[in-house]
């Protein structure tokens, strides 16, 4: 059986914005760093500012729960990289955790009413679930690292994983190999174009590849629980939106 | 300012069935029958049932077209006959009468700017109307409408006049008196028996088509909209997604939602009951004309399938097993077939089985990605939407018995997910030819005549017409 709280907060990156939505452009990031790594100085600017930003957005915790949250992960693993003197990467981390702060602002204002009035009222009906259709979402704070796998991609009408993808899911089995007590949700998504329904049923094929082919590494089925949103959930270009995201739990 | 016309008196020969019978046969003459295609090879299909029977005087074909000459009808405003409108029926009922019988596709709606007399000089009946000035601003028929609000209920005396014989119509509709929220639904029943007095087969207001959109709380909600745009009501009100609705039994709506984090199957307002909770999807679903199985969508085979089930959730059945994925499933008028779509030879297609599941075969053989089957409520086609060549989506329909496809959509935005009529008149579905995201259309079977039924009304997906107008409430 679930409990308000947790049930909020894991509905809340599905209801607005996608997880993805941080972590593709940390996966950028990543790609950035080494044509920016010649000799930057200690961003210690640019790490105030996305303090300030955050601090200053922690009201919008309640009713933009993962964008806020995001915003504190970005911050969190700037600060890690400027004490493992990355400065390049710190800059770029605290920037984006100060662009993601302003962003959990804005969608907290946006959602205000309709945040206060689910709490208040449909949360009452969503929580009736008996116990067997708890399906154990609630994602507690330690999972917060949900953004710590960044996704897969895939061509237009295919599930197919392609040479690309193998070598990050390769990566993925590694961690979830070194961090056996978390289980994931994989999620397969698709772009925009075409039938809902289709794309339902694409996505979760892709969602299940990616199960089948982590789980011939060796990662136990298990752990891993899979979930189609089709196109439902679009972060960006038709490219950017055929993939499969991953959402970390206990 | 009013046009002012000569006045001329109706030709004497214009009076009583004479005048009527020449009116048909005008009107005949000069109506092309838009429903006959020079390329299509298929026999006319047969007309809908019921419409044989032609009760009224005038003969029109069925499929109306924004292309043949239409009738002018003149609409003066809702005249209040009692002393209150609490609720402002003279603007809203005026203004949705005019714009539905614009919309029904047989009326040329004459601009109440071109009244140069008071409509309201005149009476209700024959003998208190002045048909000349009605003759003058070039009215064929004018339509008087009148209410009276006492305690909670409101008497409606509509009524239609023919200008030129200068009589009322006798229409399969009566003054009657009903409750304050009902009387957009009886206006809707006085609209559609005018059009059965003109094309012998009553129209469709007051049925309602589901949607999902986008909300601006967050999430996707359903919603349900009036034929003519009006009456917009939400069926689902979280913040999660809740897509793909559906009308099941009762005239509740089904839909898939996310609320408990698996894409389920509920029926009812706010997620009041679930139809299937299986783990993946649980998509899809259409009730069959009997009002008793539901055909969907599940995932819990390990790919998609389509199932049957009872509208209690009980009596499961599998209909397809095969290793592609099988959706979309949309039962034949007769309930004796499933049109759906599956993959099976690489992209989506268009394919039909008989209801237990036999006789699967392939019905779209061109294009590479064709979805969202509806079968016609006459059964003679199903329409799709289909991705042209140049990555294009349009509307279009295949004959199940032939395979012989027409395009009734082409370089208007991206025009998706067919959904028809009650009375097979009409296609609704969704394009993006206006910008901005996509609204909600009508067209009529053979495309001729498209419009959009709600401008303000953006981001709407996957609509479904509800099957039958609901029954008068006397």
């Amino acid at each position: 059986m679930g409990t308000p709280r947790p049930l909020l907060r894991t509905l809340t990156p599905i209801a607005t914005v996608p997880p993805m939505t941080v972590a593709r452009p940390l996966w950028l990031l990543l790609l950035l760093i080494p044509l920016a790594a010649c000799g930057p100085k200690a961003p210690t600017d640019a790490l105030d500012n996305a303090r300030n930003a955050v601090d200053g957005a922690a009201d919008s915790s309640r009713c933009a729960e993962a964008e806020f949250r995001a915003a504190e992960s970005l911050l969190r693993q700037a600060e890690e990289a400027y004490e493992n003197r990355d400065f390049a990467r710190a800059r770029q981390l605290a920037e984006a955790a100060e662009v993601q702060a302003a962003r959990a602002r804005r969608v907290a204002e946006e959602n205000l009413e309709d945040c206060e009035r689910v709490e208040s009222a449909t949360f009452d009906t969503v929580d009736d679930a008996d116990d067997d259709h708890d399906r154990g979402w609630a994602i507690d704070d330690a999972s917060l690292d949900r953004y710590t796998l960044g996704p897969v991609h895939f061509a237009f009408d295919s599930y197919a994983i392609e040479e690309e993808a193998r070598a990050i899911l390769d990566q993925h089995a590694q961690w979830l190999e070194d961090n056996a007590d978390r289980r994931v949700i994989i999620q397969g998504h698709t772009d925009d174009r075409g039938s809902s329904e289709y794309n339902l049923a694409l996505g979760e094929r892709r969602a299940r590849a990616v199960r089948t082919y982590l789980d011939r590494l060796g990662i136990a089925e298990e752990r891993m629980t899979i979930i189609s949103f089709g196109m439902e959930m679009p972060v960006g270009t038709h490219d950017e939106n055929r993939r499969v995201d991953f959402v970390l739990r206990q | 300012m009013p046009k002012r016309r000569t006045v001329r008196t109706p030709h004497p020969l214009f009076h009583g069935a004479t005048g009527l019978a020449l009116l048909v046969a005008g009107l005949f003459w000069l109506l092309p029958d838009a429903s006959v295609d020079a390329q299509d090879p298929t026999p006319e299909p047969a007309p809908p049932a019921g419409s044989t029977v032609v009760d009224s005087i005038i003969e029109i074909p069925l499929s109306p077209t924004g292309e043949r000459s239409l009738i002018p009808i003149a609409v003066p405003d809702l005249r209040n006959l009692g002393d209150s409108d609490p609720r402002g029926y003279v603007d809203e009922i005026s203004a949705r009468t005019r714009n539905a019988l614009d919309m029904a596709g047989y009326f040329r709606v004459i601009s109440p700017d071109a009244f140069f007399f008071d409509p309201d000089a005149d009476g209700m009946t024959a003998a208190t109307i002045n048909f000349e000035n009605w003759y003058n601003v070039g009215a064929q028929a004018v339509v008087k409408m009148g209410f009276r609000v006492a305690t909670n209920q409101v008497r409606l005396d509509y009524r239609l006049f023919n200008v030129d014989a200068g009589e009322e119509v006798e229409l399969d509709w009566r003054p009657v008196t009903v409750g304050l929220d009902e009387v957009a639904a009886e206006t809707f029943r006085f609209i559609n028996a005018i059009i059965a007095y003109y094309t012998g087969q009553p129209g469709v207001f007051g049925s309602r088509i589901a949607y999902a959109a986008p909300s601006s709380g967050g999430g996707k909600q359903i919603y349900t909209m009036q034929m003519d745009g009006g009456g917009i009501s939400a069926v689902t009100s979280n913040r999660s997604l809740n897509i793909l609705p559906a009308w099941g039994p009762g005239g509740d709506v089904m839909y898939t939602s996310y609320v408990n984090f698996n894409p389920d199957l509920y029926i009812g307002r706010n997620n009041a009951r679930r139809l299937s909770t299986r783990p993946g999807l649980n998509v899809g679903a259409q009730l069959n004309p009997a009002g008793d199985t539901i055909a969907f969508t599940m995932t819990r085979d390990g790919q998609a399938e389509i199932y049957l089930m009872d509208i209690d959730g009980q009596n499961l059945r599998r209909l397809t097993n095969h290793p592609a994925e099988d959706v979309s499933p949309s039962w034949s008028p007769d309930g004796r077939r499933i049109a759906f779509v599956s993959d099976r030879a690489g992209g989506p297609q268009i394919h039909v089985m008989n209801a237990d599941g036999s006789g699967q075969r392939r019905v779209t053989f061109a294009g590479r990605y064709n979805t969202t089957p509806a079968w016609s409520p006459t059964g003679d086609v199903i329409a799709f939407t289909g991705r042209d060549s140049r990555n294009r989506f349009d509307i279009f329909t295949v004959d199940p018995e032939t395979s012989y496809i027409e395009r009734l959509t082409q370089d208007q935005g991206q025009s998706q997910s067919p959904t028809w009529s009650p009375d097979g008149r009409w296609i609704a579905f969704t394009s993006t030819r206006d910008g901005g995201g996509a609204r909600l259309y009508i067209m009529t079977r053979d495309g001729a005549y498209q419009r959009v039924v709600n401008p303000d009304v953006v981001g709407v997906e996957s609509p479904r017409w509800e099957p039958r107008v609901p029954s008068s409430a006397r």
